[in-house]
């Protein structure tokens, strides 16, 4: 159809376009700050018809489709990045943590609070007794040596505690966690349902998978998951060689721990109905199963073998001295981190407490004790007690300044590849207000048009 | 590229918080707040921090030894001058000096005695100085038979730095020159040869060295054998006659041994040894008889007590006194059955006794742990101690003791005693110099250790504070780059929010 009353219909579309187009636009600006929207924009096209004369003549401009743009490249990239980015902050916070534990080299006050200083303060004790203006072995000098041994143990007993509180609290973060997985799993096999059930206008249908999007990035930043989506919009979420959504159903993750009394608890995840453990690539969870599963294991034992190594070598040296003013006992109960205590004779009877026995290689018990500063911590180390801790605390801050600095670098990467995606999904306000300015000035010309359309029907209505 | 407001934004609030969090985590006191600040730097600071402790300890010690050999060194050079004053106006006293001028010398000597007897149980802080270990009692204290000495003869030391430790105190014993009483026994107890005797026990505990020896019979068959491996007298004779079946070995009455064949016995020693020679069996014996010399074994605390043939009596009650001014106190021996069991009676009821077997092996020694006097004698009606040969006494040299008789022989004009007794007195002068040099050499040694361990205590901390304090001008330059940085994110901020095409329509 043309003529007149063509004009004013092709105006009246161009109107109706201009005006879904304002629309999707406000709506872009309106989600400008929402975390995770992808921009539409309204694709037009020309309508054509055949014309009286029978030659194809324009027929002004027509909704094609709302179009939500992304790429998809960038967005398995991003979320390859979210899991290792989760994975590494799961470290840098545990090993945090267990930095804060040894609270080391923050003490100023040598003997306060730390371990290493502890240890230091006891073996000094001994020299301490040496010293004939401190008391001649009985009362004062024993009280010291005794106050510093129990400083010790219970350092010794704070670290083992806090480091297996600090597994227990890991784990129920994990537990958290992996409900988040399950919930967020479960979402995207809904998102997957919406999509293939009813049909949806497109605009929603935009809404939907970007919902559907930061489910995903946030499940890959738990658990390392990576999907595939198919033509149809559908994804599938895989964690290595299972497949956890598919379609419109979602496993199930579970946590078990394996547990015995005074050492950490264990932790495998499972998926439920499955007996083997996921083995997870990345993501928060691998992050915090390595700080439980391994390093806090790793630390305990070594709190535990310089207090056996302690323990042992003070007992043997008080054993073996005998006569007067005591000996012949020991001065510390317990195999480990976690039981050593002052033996309880001792609490009782501090007289038992022997500085000036005589080893049979003609050493005093005090200058023996006080040589254990030198002695090395095990046959075939040349490593004393404190080197050994010095040695542990070294590590786990290298761990640590380790994780942090992979933590920044993972982080820049993320960013750029959030930039990339964010540049080509985001919704730039400029942008739209220019695009804006376009509609609307296409609006007033297609309004004007139906004017200019209307006076010319006047003017023919004129003549009749 | 397309620029969104939702990534300025983001990259805004990133640099914003980066700057701030360096800010913020700058701590203008420590370097190393936290081992991953500085892996390295943390454990070195682990590390050093223990050597500042020990190395604090070894200050204290030095401080302590200083103290202790300062005071000793004044304290000798008042005991050196107070003795020359006594040896200086016994002189004078002895070459003669006139009754009225006498006077006035004995009141010089007692006051040098007194100053020499208040230096001997001088102090530092609460402890006394020439005690040995025995700190917390005057270790000199007069009494009516002399001046004992509470002390002990040990040497107290401290480590004043690794593996080196230094001695700090001087023994009255070592000083004066006090010595234990010690006394043996006069009485040979002789114990008996038996098969069970040790060979190593033979000759009053000397033993003997055995090697081979060849014995040949009448029949002139030649054995050798090998005593080397032998432990006992029976062992010996076993081997003798496990060769020789018909040779007969035994202990005669005189208690030597006595080797008997049929027809002549050739004993020779082999390889150079001096077997045969030891035991006196060498050589040719015609009549078939070799009789060994006296092999006199030792007594030794299982020897059964009759088996010795000195000890003429049983063992009934003794009196024991043990300590200036004590009583005596009856001891009952009759339990005992073995030397042992003698030694054992006497050091239960007297700790302080210490009763061995002699050097020479055949009696008893009796000495004391203190330097207290003690006596050992017979009760009444009873001669146990006289005839076990354990009636003796001994009291504990004491050279302070010389001192008091110096001053006698002096009031008393016995210029012979005061000629006698200054050479005690000039011993020792002696003594107290040569001790004053090693306190003095010590007490260089303290004080060098001290100002080495000072530095050593400068150069720890001052490592320590180089690895964890951080740098006042380096702090503060970081501090405020990254304020400056903080506030032009902000500034950039807030202008380029102002920047949009709305507020040109």
């Amino acid at each position: 159809m043309s003529g007149l009353f063509g004009i004013i219909e092709t105006g009246k579309n161009a109107l109706f376009v201009q005006q879904s187009a304002l629309q999707i636009l406000n709506h872009n600006v309106a989600n400008a700050s929402t975390p995770g929207y992808s921009r539409q924009r309204v694709l037009t096209g020309a309508r054509t018809i055949l014309g009286n004369m029978g030659w194809p003549s324009g027929d002004g401009v027509e909704v094609l489709g709302v179009e939500r743009i992304t790429d998809r490249f960038m967005v398995s990239r991003l979320g390859r990045a979210e899991s290792e980015l989760g994975e590494q902050q799961a470290l840098v916070s545990g090993y945090d943590i267990l930095e804060l534990i040894f609270a080391e080299p923050v003490d100023e006050v040598i003997g306060e609070t730390n371990l290493g200083d502890s240890i230091t303060g006891f073996f000094d004790s001994w020299q301490a007794a040496l010293n004939p203006e401190n008391g001649d072995g009985s009362g004062d000098i024993r009280s010291l040596i005794l106050e510093s041994a129990r400083m010790m143990a219970r350092r010794f007993n704070d670290r083992s505690e806090e480091l297996i509180y600090q597994s227990t609290l890991l784990e129920r973060e994990m537990e958290a966690q992996v409900a988040t997985a399950n919930q967020l799993m479960n979402q995207i096999a809904h998102y997957n349902g919406e999509l293939v059930g009813s049909p949806l206008s497109e605009s929603a249908r935009g809404n939907v998978l970007d919902a559907r999007q930061s489910a995903l990035f946030e499940l890959s930043a738990l658990t390392g998951a990576e999907w595939t989506e198919a033509d149809n919009g559908v994804v599938s979420v895989h964690l290595g060689t299972r497949t956890l959504v598919q379609g419109n159903h979602a496993s199930q993750l579970s946590l078990s721990a394996d547990r015995s009394a005074g050492s950490p608890a264990s932790i495998s995840i499972q998926v439920a109905g499955e007996g083997q453990p996921v083995e997870f690539a990345s993501g928060a969870i691998k992050g915090q199963m390595e700080i439980l599963n391994e390093r806090i294991p790793e630390l305990l034992e070594r709190v535990n073998a310089m207090a056996a190594a302690i323990i042992e070598k003070s007992n043997a040296i008080h054993q073996q001295a005998g006569g007067a003013g005591g000996g012949g006992i020991d001065l510390f109960t317990g195999t480990d981190a976690g039981s050593i205590a002052l033996n309880e004779v001792l609490e009782s009877n501090s007289e038992l407490l022997s500085t000036s026995g005589e080893l049979p290689d003609g050493r005093s018990i005090a200058e023996a004790m006080f040589a254990l500063h030198y002695e090395s911590m095990s046959a075939g180390s040349d490593d004393t007690i404190e080197d050994y801790y010095a040695a542990t605390i070294g590590e786990l801050g290298a761990k640590s300044a380790t994780s942090r600095q992979l933590y920044q670098s993972t982080e820049v990467f993320k960013q750029g590849v959030q930039d990339r995606l964010e540049s080509v999904t985001g919704v730039s306000l400029d942008e739209e207000l220019a695009n804006m300015m376009m509609v609307q000035a296409a609006f007033q010309a297609s309004s004007r048009v139906i004017a200019v359309a209307d006076s010319m029907l006047d003017a023919i209505l004129a003549t009749v | 590229m397309r620029v969104t407001h939702a990534m300025l934004n983001r990259q805004l609030i990133t640099s914003a918080s980066q700057s701030y969090s360096r800010m913020a985590g700058m701590d203008i006191n420590r370097r190393i707040t936290k081992p991953s600040d500085d892996p390295a730097g943390a454990q070195r600071m682990v590390q050093l921090r223990s050597l500042i402790s020990q190395n604090e300890q070894f200050q204290a010690n030095s401080e302590t030894a200083y103290r202790w050999l300062l005071a000793a060194d004044t304290s000798l050079s008042t005991l050196g001058e107070n003795y020359r004053n006594v040896r200086e106006l016994a002189l004078t006293a002895a070459d003669g000096a006139l009754e009225m001028e006498l006077e006035g010398i004995l009141g010089s000597i007692d006051a040098a005695i007194g100053e020499i007897m208040d230096q001997a149980n001088t102090r530092v802080g609460n402890s006394y100085l020439f005690g040995g270990s025995n700190t917390r009692m005057a270790p000199f204290e007069r009494y009516d038979g002399g001046i004992g000495y509470h002390g002990n003869d040990t040497v107290m030391s401290m480590a004043i730095s690794t593996g080196l430790s230094l001695a700090y105190n001087v023994s009255g014993d070592s000083l004066f020159g006090n010595e234990l009483p010690f006394m043996e026994g006069t009485e040979d107890w002789d114990a008996k040869l038996t098969w069970d005797t040790q060979l190593d026990q033979l000759f009053d505990g000397r033993g003997a060295e055995l090697g081979m020896i060849r014995i040949t019979d009448a029949g002139g068959t030649s054995v050798s054998i090998d005593l080397s491996e032998l432990q006992t007298l029976g062992e010996l004779r076993d081997a003798m006659q496990e060769a020789f079946p018909d040779l007969n070995v035994e202990i005669n009455e005189d208690r030597n041994l006595l080797l008997e064949a049929h027809g002549s016995l050739r004993i020779e020693d082999l390889q150079g040894g001096l077997s045969a020679q030891i035991l006196g069996i060498e050589g040719t014996h015609t009549s078939g008889r070799a009789l060994s010399r006296d092999l006199d074994p030792a007594i030794t605390v299982d020897t059964p007590l009759e088996d010795l043939m000195g000890l003429s009596v049983t063992p009934g009650e003794i009196a024991v006194a043990v300590g200036y001014e004590a009583e005596f106190e009856t001891l009952d021996l009759s339990g005992a059955s073995t030397v042992g069991d003698l030694i054992d009676l006497i050091e239960t009821e007297f700790p302080d006794l210490r009763v061995e077997i002699s050097a020479s092996g055949n009696r008893l020694s009796i000495g004391s742990d203190s330097y207290q006097p003690f006596e050992i004698k017979n009760l009444e009606e009873d001669y146990t101690a006289q005839l076990m040969g354990i009636a003796v006494s001994a009291v504990p040299n004491r050279p302070l003791d010389v001192l008091f008789e110096l001053r006698e022989a002096v009031a008393s004009g016995d210029q012979q005693g005061v000629q006698n007794l200054l050479s005690e007195i000039e011993a020792v002068e002696r003594r107290i110099t040569d001790v004053h040099g090693t306190v003095g050499s010590r007490l260089s040694m303290a004080e060098g250790a001290k100002t080495t361990l000072e530095i050593k205590n400068m150069n720890l901390t001052d490592t320590l504070s180089k690895i964890g304090d951080a740098d006042l001008t380096e702090t503060l330059m970081l501090y405020q780059n990254a304020e400056a940085s903080y506030q032009a994110s902000l500034l950039l901020a807030s202008n380029i929010y102002q920047l949009t095409l709305a507020n040109f329509l």
